[in-house]
């Protein structure tokens, strides 16, 4: 049972055309709380990968039973969504920066240049996007920005009222 | 509506307009683990350069730097005579070698089955790009890249199905010596084709394949419990969370040009 409220925020996020991220709080919420396999067991199953041979079958480890999910409780959803909301963003775009960065020390090399080329900032670009001319690292670092005034518009959205009952 | 996150939104989702792509945040989070190994081969010594879909490499004083990354539906490798309008990937070259292999991303690859399937981040031997890219038309390799990367960008974590999918395709793009019968394998003879150089055969079997292979499901959120049953009989690699500043993202950089200083010529 959906708190109703979300359905606002479904509607803006699709309004703004970011429907994945609609898609993703729902599924989300859904879901609920999942429980994970533990980073031990990830490592000793990575070790069984390089083995050679099928008969050098040495189990020193047991894959968790199938997990069962724990549903987030209805009052917590419009929290829960909104953090996930702003959360999601920061970290896509932090991974555009970063990304950003790399292709600019691959392309200049490793020492820092003060030459012209240094200054030129290496764009990204979809290929699906026609013409596109890419967007600069400080294209992304302005979208960073902005993620504020949006945590703060999601936590004055989180603290308003109910104006109807829980689906 | 709520107005005030509407404003907020549009003020982002206005500047990076990739944002409001399907797949725009699984794309940069392919980007971000691409550029990590990338980067990662750099540092190690290898010789790194941006090449653009028609084969030329982006030069440090180029003011034309675009990274162009490939959106929408996947697809093969482009002909080079389309020009500079598609997708870029990288290419690299040990110190020691003479040997040259290219990082792509999103690229179809055809199975034996005569199906195909995406494979978010891949490494091939140059000759395939270089011989795929002078076809006229757009078209895809067949068979198995060196390393094959599935990057998941998703919230919920990693599941059996994920798992047993990544398997299946796998399968069926292992190429077999068996499989010369085969009447549209023309090239069975070799793992990939067209272009593979000498030293890739096709595998004896299904487990060689997997391990003269790297292959990793790297996940931003972790995976569930009970997700990896099937990995080390198959030798996938499970990696999660892999996210900046995990302890898993290092290891995956590491570890995945740890394998190719090894395994790659």
């Amino acid at each position: 049972m959906l708190d109703q409220r979300i359905f606002d925020l479904l509607n803006t996020l699709s309004a703004a055309g970011v429907d994945w991220l609609a898609q993703e709080v729902v599924e989300g919420l859904l879901k609920g709380h999942v429980a994970e396999e533990p980073v031990g067991i990830l490592r000793a199953v990575r070790a069984q990968t390089s083995r050679q041979y099928q008969d050098s079958w040495g189990v020193d480890y047991a894959a968790s039973e199938q997990s069962s999910s724990r549903p987030i409780p209805a009052e917590l959803h419009v929290d829960w969504a909104a953090a996930f909301v702003s959360r999601r963003l920061e970290e896509t775009i932090a991974l555009m920066s970063l990304a950003a960065d790399r292709l600019d020390t691959i392309i200049n090399g490793p020492e820092p240049r003060k030459s012209v080329e240094a200054r030129i900032e290496t764009r990204l670009a979809r290929s699906d996007i026609p013409d596109d001319e890419g967007i600069t690292r400080s294209r992304i670092e302005q979208a960073r920005h902005g993620i504020s005034a949006l945590r703060v518009a999601l936590e004055a959205w989180c603290g308003s009222p109910i104006n109807g009952d829980l689906l | 509506m709520i107005p005030a996150v509407a404003s907020a939104l549009d003020a982002i989702v206005g500047t990076v307009t990739a944002l409001q792509k399907a797949n725009g945040a699984g794309r940069a989070y392919e980007l971000y683990i691409m550029t990590a190994i990338a980067d990662e081969l750099r540092t190690r010594g290898c010789d790194v350069v941006v090449l653009r879909s028609d084969g030329s490499a982006i030069a440090p004083g180029d003011t034309d730097r675009k990274f162009i990354q490939r959106g929408g539906v996947p697809t093969g490798i482009f002909p080079a005579s389309a020009g500079a309008g598609n997708a870029s990937c990288f290419r690299f070259r040990k110190a020691s070698s003479t040997q040259y292999w290219e990082i792509w991303n999103g690229i179809q690859f055809r199975g034996r089955s005569g199906g195909t399937h995406e494979i978010d981040i891949a490494i091939v031997p140059h000759e395939v790009g270089i011989m795929l890219r002078s076809s006229s038309i757009e078209t895809s390799p067949t068979g198995r890249p060196a390393v094959a990367i599935e990057c998941k960008d998703v919230g919920g974590k990693g599941s059996a199905d994920e798992m047993r999918a990544f398997v299946a395709r796998l399968y069926d793009l292992t190429i077999l010596g068996v499989h010369w019968r085969v009447p549209h394998l023309t090239g069975a003879k070799q793992r990939i084709y067209p272009g593979a150089p000498p030293g890739n055969d096709s595998f004896q079997h299904f487990w060689e394949g997997n391990r003269l292979t790297l292959n990793v499901i790297a996940r931003r959120t972790g995976f569930a419990a009970g997700a990896t049953a099937m990995t080390p009989y198959y030798a996938i690699q499970p990696r999660g969370p892999v996210f900046p500043g995990t302890v898993e993202d290092a290891a995956l950089t590491n570890e995945v040009s740890d394998w190719i200083m090894t395994n790659l010529a």
